[in-house]
Order: C-alpha cells, then sequence, then structure tokens
C-alpha cells in the first residue's frame, strides 16, 4: 500500500513513522512549519490538552525513542520570557526547572550571555527572579568574554558554531573562569545542533546545564529536522521537497498534484500540513469527490471550508480569501478542519493530524499524538 | 500626582495634536499649565492621520486666504521641527484620455500654477505638467493610460511624535502633563464659573482634583462627552466625528504618493510614508465606540481596489496594518462626509453658563499651530496674560539641531540605519541618546528589528517622553509596527519598560501581551491568507510565552 503524508512536521513524522511498516510512505514537504520554529518542549496547551494516560502511550513513548529528541517527563521548563512554562516533556538541550528544587536557597544560578546581549540575560535573570522567589534562588547575567560578537546572530548559527571543537573549547573556557560562583547555568538555545553540548560542559564543569526554551529563530527546528531525517532513512520513508496543489479521487485511490507540474498516486493520504487559519483548503461533497473533480484543493485562494466551533466559515472579505477579522485573533487561532477521532476527514482514504485540525490545541504533543493516530488509521482502516 | 500643584491657571484635556499644541503654547507664555491624556498622547485623530502637513490645496478657490496660511504654518512647523518633515511629491493621473482628458490637465495645470504662489512659504517646488509618457517615467507602476497628469509638492510628518515633541516641551516649560489618565469631572462655581477638575489615572485607578480657572476642551471627537464634564449639554461642542482608515504596507511601493479616485469617485491616495507606505482614506460617519476605533476588512478592500485600478502592482504588496482614527469635523447637518469643512472654532462656553471652558472644535494636523495660538490668545486674554506668542520660532525639542545620521552612527558604533531613524525620530535630542548608549554599551542592544529601535531609546521614552506601557513605547519609537507586528520584540520591550519603570517583570509581560492584542487587532483586517495563518501561530505562540490568559475578540476592551 502506498501512503503519502503531506507535510512533514510533528505531525507528518508521527504518521509516516506510524505507517511505515506496513505501507510505502512518501512524505511531502514544502518548506519549513511551525514544528521547525518551536520552542522545543513539549507544552501542555490547558485543559483539554491530551492527556498523558491516552491510550495510546505505548506507541508515542516507542515514537519518542526511536525520534530520540523528546523526554516525555512532565516538568517546567524556562521560556525566553522569563516565564516557567508547564510542559509534558523536553528535549536533552533544555535545562528542566525541576533541576532548580535541588539547588540550596541563596545559590546562584547563571543566566549565560552568549549569543544574547547581556542587557538581555540580566533581565531575564530580573525575570526569573521574580518567578522564583520562593525558592530563594539568585539568578544573574553572566557574561563571558568574546560572547559580544554575536550579538545579532541567529541562535542556530551560534549553535552550528559551538557544534565545532573550536567554538565549544571558547564556550567552555570563558565559562570556567566564571562558574565557582555558580550552583548552575542557564543558556539560550545554541548548544550544538548535532550534539548536546549541554551534557559535555555539565561534566566538566560539574554543575547542572542546560538552555531555556527560545522561541522565534531557535535552533530546536534543525534539532528536530536532524533527527527527523535520520529516523525516515531508518525506517526507509522517502521525502520529497515537493507541495502538493491538489488531491483528486481516483476510481481506487487518490492523485496528488504538484505545483509546477508533475503527479502521485496514493492509495491513502494524511494531511498533517498544518494550521489551516484563514481557509486554503476546500474538501469537496461526497459527490464530487466520486465523480472525480478534486475532492480537496490546498491553495490559500481555493475558497475556504473550514470550521470554527461547528460553524463553517465561507464569507470572503479582506483583501483576499477569508474575513475573520471581526471574529478575533483568537478565531485565527482555533480555525481548522474537522475530523473524527481517528484524523478521517470527510472523503474515504483521506486523514488529517496536527495543527491542521479544529478545535485541537496547537502543541507538538497534540501533533504526535494525532499523528500517529491518522497514520494508524491509515493503514489499517478500509 | 499634578507634581506637586493642587492649583494652575489652565487645565488642557486631551493630548491629541490641539491639545499639545495649546498646552506648549500657553506653558511658553509662563502660564500654569495642566495637560491630561485618558489614553496616550496622540492616541486620537493625531496618530492615526494621514500625516500630511498640506497646504490646503482645496480651500484655493473659495479661500484662498486659508491656504496662504495652511502654507505659511507649514513653513513655520519646518522650521521648528525640520527633523520631523520629510518631503512628499505627489502625482496626480488624469485618467481620461482624449480631448477631454486633454482640456482636464490643462485646467489642473492652471489651478496648481495658482497653488505654486504659496508652495515658497512652505519650501514646496513648483509642479509640472507632465505627459503620459513622462508620468510613467517617473513612476513605472502606474498604468500608462490617460492624458497624463500633474506633479506638486507636500511635506509630511509623524503625528505622534509632533505631539510628543510639543507635550515634551510644554513639560520643560513648567507644565504637567499626565497620560492614561481621565478628567472626569469639570468643577463649576456657584456662578458657573470653571473653577477645577478630578480626574483619575485609568491604569492605577487613582484619582485626584485640581483648582483652575480655564478648561480647554481639546479631545477631538470626544468633543461633546467632554463638555458633557462640566454638566453643559454636549450639543454646545456638537462635532461630525468621521472615521477614517488607511491600510499600511511594508515598505515603499512608489516614488511618488500618487492621488486617484475610489469607485465612488472619492478621493484616495498611495503615499510613501517613512519606511512604509500608506493607502488612504475613508471618512464614514462614526458613531461607536471612540476609545476602540477599528478598521474593518471592507475598507481594506474599498482602498486597495482603489489604488490597483491605477497602481495594479498594489496587489502584489504586502499589507502589514491599518490605522483608524476619527476627525473632529465641525458639525453640519445634511452634508456629504468630503463635503464638510475642516476649518476650526473655538466655542466660548462663557454665554452657555460655564465662562472658563472653551473648546476647540475641528481643524487639521497641519493646522495645530495657528489654532492653538488663537486658543492660547484668548486664555491669555481671559487670565491677563500680555506675552506673546513664540510656537512660531521657538524650535521643538529636537528641532534644535540638525544631525548628520553617518557621522552620528560611526560615533556611536550603532547601524547607519538605526542613526537614520533615531534622528527622525529625536533630532538633535539623539544626542541625549548617544549619552546613555556612551554610559551603558548594552543599551545599543537591537529591540525592534523592523524600525530599530535600539534599547535606548525605549528608556529614554519612558524616562523622558512620558511612554508608561510597550503601546506607548510604539506610538513614540514605531517599535513592533513592521512587518512582525511586534511577534519578535514586544516580550523584550516590556522587560525593559517594567525595568525602567521599576515594575516586576510580570508586569512588563502583561504590558507585552496588551500591545499584541491590540496590535493583532490593527492587523488582521489587512492580512492576506497565508500572512494570517502565520499570523496566527506566531501569536498563540507569543501570547502562550507571556502566560497570556484569553485572547479578546475584536471590540472587547484589552485594557
Ligand atoms: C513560534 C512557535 C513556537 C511554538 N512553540 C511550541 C512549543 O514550544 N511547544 C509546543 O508544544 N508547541 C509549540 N508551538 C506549536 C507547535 O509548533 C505546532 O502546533 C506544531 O508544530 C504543529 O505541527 P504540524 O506538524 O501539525 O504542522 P507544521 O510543523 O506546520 O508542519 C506542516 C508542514 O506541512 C508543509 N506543507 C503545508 N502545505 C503543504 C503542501 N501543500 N504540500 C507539501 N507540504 C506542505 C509545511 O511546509 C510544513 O512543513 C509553537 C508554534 C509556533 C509558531
Ligand atoms: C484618517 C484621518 C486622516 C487625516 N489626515 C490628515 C492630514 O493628512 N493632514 C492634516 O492636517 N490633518 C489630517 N487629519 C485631521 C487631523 O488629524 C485632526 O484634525 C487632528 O489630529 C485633531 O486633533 P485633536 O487634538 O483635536 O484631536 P485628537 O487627536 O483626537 O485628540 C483628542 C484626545 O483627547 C483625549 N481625550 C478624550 N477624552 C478625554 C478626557 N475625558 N480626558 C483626557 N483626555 C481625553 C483622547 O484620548 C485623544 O487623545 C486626519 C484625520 C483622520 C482621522
Amino acid at each position: 500500500m502506498k501512503l503519502v503524508v503531506v507535510g512533514a512536521g510533528a505531525a507528518g513524522t508521527a504518521s509516516a513513522w506510524a505507517a511505515s511498516s506496513r505501507a510505502d510512505v512518501i512524505v511531502l514537504c514544502d518548506r519549513d512549519g511551525d514544528t521547525a520554529l518551536a520552542g522545543g518542549a513539549l507544552l501542555t496547551g490547558g485543559a483539554d490538552d491530551v492527556p498523558l494516560s491516552f491510550s495510546e502511550t505505548a506507541a508515542v513513548t516507542e515514537f519518542f525513542e526511536k525520534l530520540n529528541y523528546w523526554r516525555l517527563q512532565p516538568d517546567r521548563v524556562v521560556s525566553d520570557t522569563g516565564m516557567l512554562l508547564a510542559c509534558a516533556g523536553l528535549t536533552d538541550w533544555q535545562l528542566p526547572a525541576s533541576r532548580f528544587d535541588a539547588l540550596q536557597e541563596g545559590a546562584t544560578v547563571g543566566v549565560v550571555a552568549w549569543g544574547t546581549n547581556e542587557s538581555e540575560s540580566r533581565l531575564l535573570a530580573r525575570a526569573l527572579r521574580e518567578q522564583l522567589a520562593a525558592q530563594g534562588l539568585h539568578f544573574e547575567a553572566i557574561a563571558i568574554a568574546g560572547a559580544g560578537r554575536w550579538a545579532d546572530t541567529p541562535s542556530a548559527d551560534i549553535a552550528g558554531y559551538l557544534d565545532t571543537a573550536p567554538g565549544f573549547a571558547e564556550l567552555e573556557a570563558g565559562l570556567k573562569t566564571q562558574c565557582e560562583k555558580l550552583a548552575a547555568a542557564l543558556f539560550p538555545p545554541v548548544l550544538g545542533v548535532a550534539e548536546n553540548l549541554g551534557t559535555f560542559l555539565e561534566k566538566s564543569l560539574s554543575l547542572p546545564c542546560g538552555e531555556w526554551a527560545g522561541a522565534l529563530r531557535s535552533t530546536a527546528g534543525h534539532r528536530f529536522a536532524s533527527r527527523r531525517d535520520a529516523l525516515f532513512q531508518a525506517v526507509g520513508v522517502e521525502m520529497r521537497g515537493d507541495r502538493a496543489e491538489s488531491l483528486a479521487r481516483t476510481a481506487d485511490g487518490w492523485k496528488i498534484e504538484f505545483r509546477g507540474g508533475g503527479s502521485l498516486l496514493a492509495d491513502r493520504i494524511v494531511l498533517a500540513c498544518g494550521g489551516l487559519a484563514s481557509g486554503g483548503i476546500r474538501l469537496g461533497s461526497s459527490a464530487e469527490t466520486l465523480s472525480g473533480a478534486p475532492a480537496a484543493s490546498l491553495s490559500w485562494k481555493a475558497p475556504g471550508d473550514v470550521v470554527l466551533d461547528g460553524t463553517h466559515v465561507s464569507s470572503t472579505g479582506a483583501a483576499s480569501g477569508l474575513d475573520l477579522s471581526h471574529l478575533g485573533l483568537d478565531a485565527l487561532q482555533r480555525i481548522g478542519l474537522q475530523a473524527d477521532r481517528a484524523g478521517g476527514l470527510r472523503a474515504p482514504g483521506l486523514f488529517g493530524a496536527g495543527a491542521l485540525l479544529a478545535g485541537r490545541p496547537r502543541t507538538l504533543l497534540e501533533a504526535v499524538v494525532s499523528g500517529l493516530a491518522a497514520g494508524s488509521a491509515a493503514i489499517t482502516h478500509v | 500626582m499634578d507634581g506637586g500643584n493642587s492649583s494652575v491657571d489652565v487645565v488642557v484635556i486631551g493630548a491629541g495634536v490641539n491639545g499639545s499644541g495649546v498646552a506648549r503654547d500657553c506653558a511658553l507664555r509662563g502660564m500654569r499649565v495642566a495637560l491630561f491624556e485618558r489614553n496616550d498622547i496622540a492616541f486620537g485623530a493625531s496618530g492615526n492621520s494621514s500625516g500630511m502637513i498640506h497646504g490646503g490645496p482645496r480651500y484655493l478657490t473659495q479661500d484662498p486666504e486659508v491656504t496662504f496660511r495652511s502654507c505659511q504654518d507649514s513653513g513655520y512647523i519646518q522650521k521648528i521641527a525640520p527633523h520631523l518633515l520629510f518631503r512628499i511629491p505627489v502625482l496626480m493621473p488624469v485618467e481620461r484620455g482624449g480631448i477631454a482628458g486633454k482640456i482636464e490637465l490643462l485646467g489642473l495645470d492652471g489651478f496648481f500654477e495658482a497653488y505654486d504662489r504659496f508652495q515658497p512659504l512652505k519650501r514646496g517646488k513648483p509642479h509640472l505638467r507632465l505627459t503620459a509618457d513622462e508620468l510613467q517615467a517617473a513612476e513605472p507602476g502606474l498604468l500608462g493610460v490617460g492624458a497624463g497628469g500633474i506633479s506638486f509638492d507636500e511635506w509630511g510628518i509623524d503625528g505622534n511624535r509632533l505631539c510628543v515633541a510639543n507635550v515634551v516641551d510644554a513639560v520643560e516649560h513648567g507644565a504637567t502633563a499626565q497620560v492614561h489618565t481621565s478628567v472626569t469631572t469639570i468643577e463649576r462655581d456657584e456662578n458657573g464659573a470653571v473653577s477645577g477638575v478630578k480626574f483619575r489615572d485609568e491604569l492605577t485607578h487613582e484619582e485626584g482634583r485640581l483648582d483652575c480657572r480655564v478648561v480647554v476642551n481639546a479631545t477631538g471627537a470626544w468633543a461633546p462627552i467632554t463638555a458633557a464634564l462640566s454638566k453643559l449639554n454636549p450639543e454646545v461642542a456638537r462635532v461630525r466625528p468621521g472615521k477614517g482608515t488607511h491600510v499600511v504596507l511594508d515598505r515603499r511601493v512608489s516614488n511618488y504618493a500618487i492621488l486617484t479616485k475610489a469607485v465612488d469617485g472619492r478621493s484616495i491616495f498611495l503615499l510613501p510614508w517613512q519606511n512604509v507606505s500608506i493607502l488612504g482614506t475613508t471618512d464614514d460617519d462614526f458613531y461607536g465606540d471612540l476609545d476602540h476605533v477599528t478598521a474593518n476588512s471592507d475598507e481594506v478592500r474599498y482602498l486597495f481596489e482603489a489604488v490597483a485600478r491605477v497602481f495594479p502592482g498594489i496587489r502584489q504588496a504586502r499589507a502589514i496594518g491599518t490605522t483608524a482614527g476619527v476627525r473632529p469635523t465641525l458639525y453640519e447637518w445634511g452634508k456629504h462626509e468630503d463635503a464638510l469643512s475642516r476649518d476650526h472654532e473655538i466655542v466660548d462656553h462663557g454665554p452657555q453658563g460655564a465662562p472658563g471652558m472653551f473648546s476647540m472644535l475641528g481643524g487639521k494636523l497641519a493646522g495645530y499651530r495657528w489654532f492653538a495660538e488663537e486658543m492660547s490668545d484668548v486664555v491669555a486674554e481671559r487670565l491677563s496674560n500680555q506675552t506673546a506668542c513664540h510656537t512660531h520660532s521657538m524650535p521643538l525639542p529636537g528641532g534644535e539641531e540638525v544631525i548628520a545620521p553617518e557621522e552620528f552612527a560611526v560615533a556611536n558604533g550603532i547601524s547607519g540605519l538605526a542613526a537614520v531613524r533615531m534622528i527622525y525620530r529625536h533630532g538633535g535630542r539623539s544626542r541625549q541618546l548617544a549619552e546613555r548608549m556612551a554610559s551603558d554599551p548594552e543599551q545599543k542592544r537591537v529591540l525592534c528589528d523592523c524600525e530599530p529601535v535600539l534599547e535606548a531609546e525605549v528608556r529614554h521614552v519612558v524616562r523622558g517622553e512620558l511612554a508608561r506601557t510597550v503601546e506607548d513605547v510604539s506610538r513614540r519609537t514605531r517599535l513592533g509596527l513592521g512587518a512582525c507586528g511586534g511577534m519578535r520584540c514586544a516580550a523584550s520591550c516590556g522587560a525593559v519598560v517594567a525595568d525602567e519603570l521599576g515594575q516586576p517583570p510580570s508586569w512588563g509581560r502583561e504590558s507585552a501581551r496588551q500591545f499584541l492584542v491590540s496590535a493583532g487587532r490593527r492587523r488582521l483586517p489587512a492580512l492576506n491568507p497565508a500572512q494570517a495563518r502565520q499570523e496566527a501561530m506566531l501569536s498563540a505562540s507569543a501570547l502562550a510565552s507571556l502566560g497570556s490568559g484569553e485572547t479578546p475578540r475584536s471590540g472587547e476592551n484589552a485594557q
């Protein structure tokens, strides 16, 4: 059986993996999606988020083991705004806030300015002091000689430099002169892309070392991509850099057309193409689907067939496309396609996962869980 | 709360351009002034105008005296705030071809010849009559049809900076000014004369009162509501509020401003303005909540369609936001919005039983100084103050020195672009920013990449320009108004504002969150679907990392 997964974010990756043992899987990936922007930690998105006791726990655990990127262990992570965010799990690079619990009252945590400006680290330290006032910890900005030259460099580039031996040696030497007074060191998301340099630092400095979660322009996306590519290679999933433009039902399956020409036939499809705010997809009626007309158009210019709180949103208005301005920002954040529990969309053989779905929290964990569900459903449901 | 004074001569209500101008003028004449602004400086029409200091060509035929005064005042504003003005050459294509088009062009040529006589007053260049080919060579994006066109010369300004400069100068000359502080009651004595005001800080909810002898109601479209605070009938300060919307594009897409017509025959423009372009404007009677005016997507579409007819490339342009303000137009019944007079009027409420109370109605950004002078003359007479007006010759803060950006950039180790933008906003006062950066080099950190804005400037506007929130900083510096909508800088700006004001970091995050929510509301109507999708994702994540609770829907109060 041939399965095509549209999108290689967290949801697409999970779907492809779940189906890989029983199908030939091709993943289409147009460009980086939200997974590449995310801070990395598996955030919990509020009361209606995926409970940790969900039925697919075994599958999730296995997927995380194989992906070798996230650890599923509830904790809190420091955000770049100085918040402690509750999360269902972290990457190896991040310093779980639970490790602060073991520190003694009055201990100093260094907030390292390497890739951030010292003023930024100072303000982050100020915010953490407020957050953890009860614990009596002291947070202090730590400037390392030579760090200033990174002022306007994206953190992923700095991480790439630290991946090299001279880069790491420079950081390590700079820190050694400072670390006597420290009980832990908190870093911007720069501790390597291929390797988790935090573990090396932790050994050589003998103190807890790890990152806070950066939001935009963070390295988390690069790290995810390299782990994803390794996983796909290991299980024989093919990835193509094409953009699907329309999906049409054929007599016994689906035809996917690409932007710029070319097409592909598939038995089943998982749509994992990210958040759909403001339209961009059109699912045909079942009559259309049977007649061979395109069942789904994936262009932003297509009239929308999206659902908000159970109501179809389809009026046009703004400069182009759907007008959601009267619904407010939160509507944009919630809007998406409706699917059944296994990710089934309205047309047979078509499944959806991740931020594309309506009425679900937009988190990495949700993307993984729904991706696994859609991938397994695609290879079992008829 | 009022700087220790419990009594002043004049209370000015509203820090739009008119209130700021009056506060400055009266303070320069030595009167004791207190200025109250319920939202922020330039929050209303003044900060959401088209930002043109035009010479009033539309009055040329009926009232050339108004054109003369407008041009003269434009000249004065250039003299007192040279850093804030930028030249906007305008193209007016004649879309009709054939004989009819030629006749129209000749008619316009004659008209602008008359306007040319006033241009030297404001250092404007004479107009040119252009053939269709010349027009297209000047502006290749224009659709090459019609008889040709006219080019003429106007000036642009940042209305926010103009108001801030007036307020800062008023304060430096002894006035007190409080932003986010509403006047809640205008008190009158047993004879009906104005005797004081009560006020409330909208952020801390602290209340206070102040004795005064004169109250100037400079609250623009709010004027009738303000008049009612003194128990006068709101009708005594009636205006005809007209909402105007602009769409903001991410960059300058044309060399010239382009004037054209919308589907209903109204005049519409595309304006290169600072580092963006703006499309404007609509004019519709407005009866909604003046504290929450936002554009809607119908207005956006109307403006895009109008400009696209002569400048089709606009359809590919990237819209990044909208502005909306309400004109305090003089009241007239039965006239079309565009036909209403843009004149101004001072109402003395003495004859209505409230001596000492005055309302400033109508007016334009371009005529603010002159309107303020007239108002201050009236106030001075009532208070027997003999000092003459100096506002046409005394430089506004920043206007005293012209700084060369290249040298400034090198001397301070900041990027050329950052220097240009900083000097545009602060003129000679950029020296104060340089001192800050010299004593703490970390403050050279770029907080907002799009504009760009440095940490030093954020701290400066909090310390020296009365900014109290992230949104206030944005109004003064244009932080967060670029393509990213503040998603990348709001949080760090909030941390700096909190630090500067001695507030806890959580307060700074809340201030950043409120800014993102209201900025989002301004951006949403203008975004295309792909942008909207990105916006939704980014803002969800930005708000989450600020510890956001609910995101209010449009129309709900974010404060
Ligand atoms: C700045 C930011 C920070 C965030 N931080 C966190 C965090 O720290 N923790 C957390 O839990 N959540 C976070 N989120 C939310 C989380 O990232 C998303 O909910 C999640 O990544 C969605 O995954 P996805 O696979 O559904 O979509 P995406 O990751 O967006 O993947 C969709 C993919 O499909 C591709 N695609 C789309 N259309 C087509 C097409 N027609 N043809 C081919 N390919 C196509 C896209 O190019 C993209 O690669 C964050 C979101 C943002 C924006
Ligand atoms: C879309 C648009 C485009 C325009 N374009 C131009 C142009 O290009 N050139 C030009 O010359 N003119 C232009 N104008 C006109 C010009 O902007 C206005 O005439 C001028 O700004 C009015 O200034 P103001 O101070 O009277 O009112 P506003 O700027 O509206 O100020 C009134 C202030 O009073 C405050 N306030 C209200 N109630 C209270 C209270 N109880 N206590 C304390 N404060 C209170 C409000 O918060 C507000 O800040 C334009 C106007 C609009 C709307």
